[in-house]
């Protein structure tokens, strides 16, 4: 009994304590204190995401005074369409190209620019100005290097001594992975600070360690650097795999999904829908590409996090 | 205290549902609608060019390919009126851009427009454009025009200041020469002759009879409308809009494979067709790459910016003839180049500002617009500038007789030209390129209600 008052004392005494605290909390942190960040949330987050959901299973057009439900008729003509699958497929080779890419490129330049010399500093200034860019002028840029007569030939052909004429950007082949390349090329800037912090977080005894083992600088590499370098490459792959999901404006400058539609990402599919004023197709649309992205995060961010605690 | 967190907790949510359902209820309303009438004979609907507009401010979206159309017009006008009327540029596509804007509420209170019934139907069946039947300045449009095009079921709500865009084949004259063609062509066949004697006898530094842009994609579908003249005329969308014909068809289908075996079979486009753009295809021209090309009202203007809009030059290169299946029906495509609309923006003084300029530019600034313009005059009141190119007077010239194009007769207008240079490319067949328009002809034309879909 007595054993059971005293603890019943000290629960209502730590009662008492937690019940202080969480008052102390509301007085110094009170709830109205998240109404600007939450009404932000909820204005240009949560309500935009729900009318997806909603807006998908009506008529909304351009053309109709009035919204109603009209079921699954969005995505059963869409699926009839072959246009969704084709689109669907060529994102996804984008976004595994541009994941590729940015990673080997941001990769590269870490490792060798990962010493802190004047020459390096300078050469990480310039390598992330790219990111810094806006993407369209990235796009158009790229566009006029890559035209037939374009700055890319008139090297080539002030180097091989003839005309040279490629249309870089004309084949229905290798132009998404040439804008896939771009657009690793525009943001390997930003995998590569990350690679950097990553390489710098490796404490200098294991390698010294190494050293003394006798380890070469490919093994270095390799068995050491790389292993831990895993919650970068997490970080890294997930941000531009998923992020290139939703790619929009680069490949827009570029090649306006051309040509014959195949640089055809998904949102240019999207914007061109809703161009034709066919408002609920394009949002069912976004709806199917949140699905399709959320799909693929769920599993690619559980692997690369197992990867990590295997590794670490 | 935890059970009053919890309360806390619940009236979020409470409030979250509320706003939820308040949002779906709100819902059954287009929001960027707007429906009213208006009588558009009434006394001072359509005001005088000089009435005082100070402190007035107008914004006025025009496309990048239309971007100096108005500079001169609209300095004179806020001049004359004191009102404030800005230009602002909607990058391209202008079309898809400025659709996304008005469905987010954000209307200016005039526009440049494509005046085709497809591209206005949307505008009017959200109540965003002002009707402008009964304007003082239809009266003066010549013979043709006042009909040509801003009409949609029987009103106006497109001005047409320019004469619209004509289909036809542009051609250079210097290679015409120099291939031995004399004779303009008269009808297909002529024209494939025509086209095989050039690829025949190529004179130096012509690469191709034809020339088109699989790149930029737009001029795709010119070479596939221009044979479809005659079944326009015997009501082709017609049947189309109401889902009797498909473009899957023999007519539609015909002219698109015929199109594509002058790529694939007879070798008559450039070989750079798939990723060609328009600035390619006017240099082309105008340089004598190619003979021909498949051209509306935008190409030749190209072409003529790229020669210094020299009369002496273009008209020594550059000629025009209309061409369809069976004889020289030419093709009319209204463009957003031709036509302006004014929208409705809630506020009656700014909107009868924008009534005042459309009459102002119609009516004392005409002479002087047609002139910096340097194009043909559409009305009685203004007279054609003697430097007006005269490749654009023949086509101008051929809109006697000449039909709508898919653009200006069908009710939607799916983007065929994509298709096309998919096809163009090889990433589709001519059979899809069909399939893939139709289908998408019959989302919109079910978004506007219409019978067949």
């Amino acid at each position: 009994m007595s054993t059971h008052s005293a603890s019943s004392v000290k629960q209502s005494s730590t009662g008492v304590a937690r019940h202080n605290y969480i008052r102390l909390l509301s007085q110094n942190y009170p709830v109205r204190f998240l109404v600007p960040a939450g009404f932000i949330l909820l204005v240009f987050f949560f309500i935009p995401t729900i009318l997806n959901f909603v807006l998908a299973f009506t008529n909304w057009s351009a053309y109709n005074p009035n919204i109603s439900f009209n079921g699954f008729d969005n995505f059963i003509s869409l699926f009839k369409n072959g246009m969704l699958l084709r689109d669907l497929r060529t994102t996804l080779i984008f976004a595994v190209c541009v994941a590729f890419f940015q990673n080997v490129f941001g990769l590269f330049l870490a490792v060798f620019l990962e010493e802190d010399t004047f020459a390096n500093r300078l050469a990480r200034v310039l390598f992330f100005i790219p990111v810094l860019m806006s993407a369209l002028a990235v796009g158009y840029v790229w566009q006029a290097i890559l035209q037939p007569n374009g700055a890319l030939n008139q090297l080539l052909g002030g180097l091989l001594g003839h005309t040279v004429k490629t249309a870089w950007l004309g084949s229905t082949t290798w132009t998404i992975v040439l804008v896939s390349a771009i657009q690793g090329w525009k943001w390997a800037g930003l995998a590569m600070i990350i690679y950097l912090a990553g390489l710098k977080t490796i404490d200098s005894e294991v390698l010294e360690a190494a050293a003394i083992d006798g380890a070469n600088g490919f093994q270095m590499f390799w068995k050491i650097k790389f292993p831990l370098l895993a919650p970068a490459v997490t970080f890294n792959v997930a941000t531009s795999l998923l992020g290139s999901m939703n790619g929009f404006d680069t490949i827009q400058a570029m090649t306006n999904g051309g040509p014959g539609g195949s640089t055809e990402i998904f949102n240019l599919y999207v914007w061109r829908t809703f161009g034709q004023g066919t408002y609920a197709q394009s949002t069912t649309m976004s709806l199917i590409l949140f699905l399709v992205v959320m799909i693929m995060a769920v599993p690619v961010i559980t692997y690369l996090r197992k990867r990590e605690e295997k590794i670490l | 205290m935890i059970s009053g967190k919890w309360v806390g907790k619940g009236r979020v949510a409470c409030a979250a549902l509320i706003a939820c359902a308040t949002l779906l209820a709100g819902g059954c309303s287009n929001p960027t609608a707007t429906q009213s009438n208006e009588d558009t004979s009434a006394a001072g609907y359509w005001p005088d060019q000089s009435t005082d507009l100070s402190g007035v401010n107008l914004t006025m979206w025009v496309s990048p390919n239309s971007k100096n159309l108005f500079e001169d017009v609209v300095a004179s006008f806020n001049k004359k009126t004191g009102a404030n009327l800005k230009i602002s540029v909607v990058a391209d596509v202008y079309v898809n851009n400025a659709q996304t804007k008005i469905a987010t509420g954000d209307v200016p209170d005039l526009g440049v427009w494509q005046p085709t019934s497809s591209m206005l139907s949307g505008l009017v069946a959200q109540g965003k454009v002002q009707k402008l039947d009964n304007a003082p300045f239809i009266k003066n449009y010549k013979e043709g025009y006042a009909d040509a095009a801003g009409m949609y079921k029987g009103s106006r709500y497109s001005l047409l200041f320019t004469a619209p865009s004509v289909l036809g084949v542009y051609y250079n004259k210097e290679v015409f020469e120099k291939a031995g063609i004399k004779e303009m062509p008269q009808n297909w066949d002529e024209l494939l002759e025509t086209a095989q004697t050039i690829k025949n006898n190529l004179p130096e530094g012509t690469n191709s009879p034809f020339y088109d842009m699989g790149g930029a994609q737009w001029g795709t579908q010119w070479a596939v409308q221009v044979q479809l003249a005659e079944a326009a005329r015997d009501g082709l969308w017609d049947r189309v809009n109401s889902g009797k014909e498909k473009f899957t068809d023999s007519t539609i289908m015909d002219a698109i494979t015929e199109y594509q075996s002058m790529i694939n079979d007879l070798h008559l486009f450039n070989e750079d067709i798939g990723s060609a753009t328009d600035v390619t295809e006017e240099q082309a021209l105008l340089n004598g790459e190619t003979a021909m090309i498949f051209g509306n009202l935008s190409l030749f203007l190209g072409v003529s910016a790229m020669a210094n809009n020299d009369k002496a030059t273009l008209d020594k290169k550059i000629g025009f003839f209309p061409i369809s299946k069976e004889g020289t029906i030419a093709t009319v495509v209204p463009e957003e180049t031709n036509g302006l609309v004014a929208f409705k923006t809630g506020d009656s003084k700014r909107e009868a500002a924008s009534r005042q300029f459309l009459t102002y530019l119609m009516g004392d600034a005409y002479q002087d617009f047609i002139n910096s313009q340097n194009t043909t005059s559409i009305l009685t009141t203004a007279e054609t500038p003697d430097t007006v190119p005269q490749a654009l007077i023949d086509a101008n010239d051929s809109i006697k007789n000449s039909v709508g194009s898919m653009q200006s007769l069908a009710i939607a207008n799916p983007d065929f030209y994509v298709n096309l240079a998919s096809m163009v490319n090889g990433t589709m067949t001519a059979q899809q390129a069909a399939q893939t328009t139709q289908d998408q002809f019959d989302e919109i034309a079910k978004a506007q209600g219409a019978e067949g879909f």
